[in-house]
């Protein structure tokens, strides 16, 4: 409840804001590491359409939509990830097996 | 430990025999193309160069002393024949042989052929398949009347459990596994996703969003399941 009121209001100024997004991305991580995968995908989306522009958000978006087994999505994320950071193992290693090969 | 002979190293032949060795079975490979043999040759037991056309060629690698093969020149359909024919009569107990079409796998069956593959045609089928119906992850023939498949749960299956669905007796399938998506973090401290699979499900255990289910029933009744 108490993070939900900081996001709902923010502090101002970028460094603020910028604050919030990663707690989003870390309610969003833990909502995934809970199962709850519908959860995950609306605060982490949120993040994201509030500009949150980050690898590993877009990893964990990627696991989100394969846990609710909604593979475009989560191919589309792990692209992501990989576009942001080549080096980014775990989403590729993700895409390969959902893309196979 | 089984021994087995694996002659054609196509992108079939190549990938089975690796895959044997790996599972700790002896392996001879035999083929025509010394590049081939070579790429395989720290991978399995022994490779040979040679034209498994020539049953001499198959004499000289010890052929006779095996008891399984598998002729992967089904791109080279009277090799394909003649292979076989040659395994058979040095008296091999089990040839497994791969096919492009019908009238190959006919001849190949003529000449003693134990077991045809269609890795091609299977492979195909199966992309149809999964294209046509992308809720079906695996679709298994048990029988004429029979198969398995895995299916992503129906969403008025989420949040109930089966007792409450009563699978059975509502649709004719029997519900062997679920596949759950499990996301946790690693010993190295990364955020990984794993799959854990239930098997033989209580009637207790609820669906979730993001099960795959393993139904076991008729076609009909797996069919009534998929356009849930």
């Amino acid at each position: 409840m108490k993070t939900l009121i900081r996001l709902t209001g923010y502090k101002g100024g970028s460094l603020g804001k910028f604050n919030d997004l990663i707690e989003l991305k870390e309610l969003g991580h833990f909502y995934l590491i809970n199962q709850k995968f519908n959860e995950a995908i609306s605060v982490l989306k949120k993040a994201e359409d509030n500009g949150l522009d980050d690898a590993e958000l877009f990893y964990l978006l990627g696991l989100a939509y394969e846990g609710i087994r909604e593979v475009t999505e989560a191919k589309k994320y792990y692209e992501k990830a990989i576009e942001k950071d080549p080096n980014y193992e775990l989403a590729q290693e993700r895409l390969k097996k959902l893309v196979g090969g | 430990m089984k021994d087995i002979v694996v002659i054609g190293l196509g992108a079939f032949g190549f990938t089975v025999a690796k895959e044997l060795s790996s599972k700790k079975m002896n392996v001879l490979v035999i083929d025509k193309d010394e590049e081939k043999v070579e790429n395989i040759s720290d991978s399995v037991m022994q490779a040979i160069i040679g034209d498994a056309t020539d049953i001499e060629v198959l004499k000289n690698a010890g052929v006779q002393n095996f008891e399984t093969a598998i002729v992967s020149v089904g791109d080279d359909i009277p090799s394909s024949i003649i292979i076989t024919l040659n395994l058979k009569e040095l008296g091999l107990k089990q040839v497994i042989a791969k096919a492009m079409n019908d009238m190959q796998a006919r001849a190949l069956r003529r000449v003693g052929a134990d077991k045809i593959v269609f890795p091609e045609r299977d492979s195909a089928l199966k992309l149809a398949e999964s294209i046509a119906n992308p809720s079906i992850f695996e679709h298994i023939e048990l029988s004429p009347d029979y198969g398995l498949m895995e299916v992503k749960a129906p969403r008025r299956f989420l949040e109930k459990t089966l007792s409450e669905l009563d699978v059975r007796k509502e649709y004719g399938v029997n519900v062997i596994a679920i596949k759950r998506p499990n996301v946790e973090i690693s010993e190295e401290g990364k955020t990984i996703m794993k799959e854990n699979v239930i098997i033989a499900p209580s009637g207790n255990e609820k669906i979730k969003e993001g099960d795959i289910i393993v139904v076991v029933g008729r076609y009909e009744d797996l069919d009534k399941i998929n356009r849930l």
